[in-house]
């Protein structure tokens, strides 16, 4: 709307900087050490060895599927707070990640791996979208609070049948679904489903961005002025329900990053949808790409839940900003 | 006085739960004219508002805004037309000061067009106007109450409708901001040929700044015309069911109840 002050453009800087700065990290980082020179080689000469491959196949599938989860993350976080017009809001609150979980453990237990958990994740995730869609319109309309009620009471009940599914499959099962609940990502799932869920979510709501900002005040006000309210919010929850969905896919569960990095930068001073939602892609990528590395390489060979990671960096950064306030 | 119709209302009846609470309305609101609304706390004042804007549908009747049955207009082009003063104060996400004066111009651009000179002008002089000016990178949620109250006013104002519907715009402001911009109103709303339709609770204000006047009983019934003519003890006690007082000073009618 107005042009950005100054504080804010020099978060914007600060961003760039930082997702460049992440993404190098990311590359060297790893149990082979690579030097500077060798990592530039692979990534820009023809040549095809051992380095080569390491980047190429590992390293870097594994950095994009990171970055995109977590973009996706952030961006349907952002979206689902002006959505359910909740601060508490995150990516999974409607439940979209707890079906395809369900249907993800029930693969695991029957013994299917790779792609196919992928697909079932996914199944999973639209199938739980359109119940929460349809069971939320009741008289008034799909108003917040009803949406929010169907989406958290539908979340619970795949809560319950995640539960079951734990305590009644064999303990050979038990550690793989364990990890896939707690974020996971890994360098052989295709990242094409979720860059695409990725853009087409962004192109969805991106465009919307004006009427967000209206929506984000007061859905009536929004009204008032001209938002076409309802239309708006039916493809607001499309799109953050394909972003959910795909980042699940690709990643399992990864709490924290589409809560708490909207709200960062709204603590940063960025407001308005148009910088918000771009810029919560960028972060929230590069949170998740940085501590997915961290996940690979602290304790390697053994691998930590990436989850664990971009909370343990996520919440006392949050919580410094908040307690230094918006400035 | 009055000029063209701008709203036409006819035989409206706005229901609630099987409640009747606005029956057969028939309203015509002119260009120049400013009305008052007084009745009694959930006669259904604000949501003859809300109807007349078309964010609810009533249980009969038409309402045509410029001529135009407001059903068959989209938000954006009853927002060009008509602009809302909301009763409640937004619970928000935050935004600042200018961004959310901002907002009023949101009826006249497309998603992706980017803001003018002439957006800038109109957003400073509404904040002039509220007396909001040097706040504008303030964030909103940390204005007092009447503050709150002007910036809502201020975005009506870069909204700039033909059409002012206020619920209650005095709510939150101390005495010097309820007369100093509801004059601003009036002055705008003849300058520049508006109609000015709000709720209040203040007799006493609305017989200084409206002259025409809508009542709405407990019943349902309703009576509308020229001020002067409606407003009289019998009416006004009748409405509020407690008996209304008036008195003369300087030439000028006060109201207060016995």
């Amino acid at each position: 709307m107005a042009p950005l002050p100054k504080k804010p453009l020099l978060v914007i800087w600060g961003i760039c900087l930082t997702v460049v700065g992440g993404f190098l990290y990311a590359i060297k980082a790893g149990s082979v050490e690579l030097s500077w020179n060798s990592i530039f080689q692979a990534l820009f000469g023809s040549e095809k060895g051992f380095v080569e491959n390491l980047i190429w196949k590992l390293r870097l599938p594994r950095i994009i599927n990171g970055f995109l989860s977590g973009g996706s993350l952030a961006l349907s976080g952002a979206l689902m707070q002006v959505l359910l017009h909740n601060p508490l809001a995150d990516p999974y609150i409607l439940g979209v990640s707890g079906g395809a979980a369900v249907v993800t453990l029930l693969l695991i237990m029957l013994g299917v791996s790779g792609m196919g958990l992928s697909f079932g994740a996914l199944a999973g995730s639209i199938f739980s979208m359109l119940l929460v869609f349809y069971l939320a319109h009741g008289p008034g309309g799909r108003t917040p609070m009803r949406m929010l009620l169907t989406g958290v009471v539908t979340a619970a009940g795949w809560g319950a049948l995640i539960s079951l599914l734990l305590a009644i499959s064999s303990d050979s099962n038990l550690r793989g679904m364990v990890y896939w609940l707690m974020g996971n990502i890994n360098a052989t799932s295709s990242h094409w489903p979720v860059f695409i869920f990725l853009l087409t979510g962004f192109i969805l709501v991106w465009p919307l961005s004006r009427s967000l900002d209206l929506l984000a005040r007061d859905a009536v006000r929004a009204a008032g002025l001209g938002v076409a309210v309802e239309r708006v919010q039916v493809q607001v929850f499309i799109a953050a329900s394909l972003l959910t969905a795909g980042a699940v896919m690709t990643a399992g569960t990864i709490g924290f990053v589409g809560l708490v990095i909207p709200h960062m930068l709204r603590l940063a001073g960025i407001y308005q949808h148009r910088y918000l939602l771009p810029v919560s892609v960028v972060v929230g990528g590069t949170l998740v790409m940085v501590a997915d590395t961290v996940a690979r390489t602290a304790i390697a060979p053994q691998q930590l839940p990436v989850g664990v990671i971009t909370a343990m960096v996520g919440v006392p950064l949050f919580l410094i900003l908040l307690r230094r306030g918006a400035g | 006085m009055s000029g063209a119709p701008l709203l036409e209302v006819e035989n409206l009846t706005i229901e609630i739960e099987g409640r009747t609470l606005v029956k057969s309305l028939n309203l015509t609101l002119s260009t120049g004219q400013s009305w008052a609304v007084l009745g009694r706390n959930g006669v259904g004042k604000s949501r003859l508002i809300h109807t007349l804007a078309g964010l609810q549908k009533p249980a009969t009747g038409t309402i045509r805004l410029a001529g135009h049955l407001i059903e068959k207009l989209s938000r954006r082009q009853i927002a060009q037309q008509l602009g809302i003063l909301f009763q409640q104060e937004a619970n928000a996400f935050p935004a600042t000061v200018l961004e959310t004066a901002m907002s009023g111009r949101f009826p006249h651009m497309t998603e992706w067009q980017r803001e003018k000179e002439d957006d800038y002008k109109r957003v400073a002089d509404a904040l002039n106007m509220v007396n909001l000016q040097g706040v504008e990178q303030r964030r909103g949620d940390t204005l007092s109450g009447g503050e709150r109250r002007r910036l809502d006013l201020g975005v009506l104002l870069v909204q700039d409708p033909d059409l002012f519907l206020l619920d209650e715009p005095t709510n939150h402001l101390d005495l010097h901001y309820q007369i100093h911009l509801l004059e601003q109103m009036l002055q705008l709303t003849k300058k520049q040929n508006k109609v000015l339709f709000m709720v209040l609770h203040d007799i006493n204000l609305a017989s200084r700044f409206c002259d025409h006047l809508l009542l709405l009983h407990d019943s349902g019934n309703y009576e509308s015309g020229k001020l002067e003519v409606i407003m009289d003890e019998v009416k006004l006690s009748k409405v509020y069911g407690h008996p209304i007082k008036r008195i003369q000073s300087n030439n000028r009618d006060y109201w207060f109840p016995a």
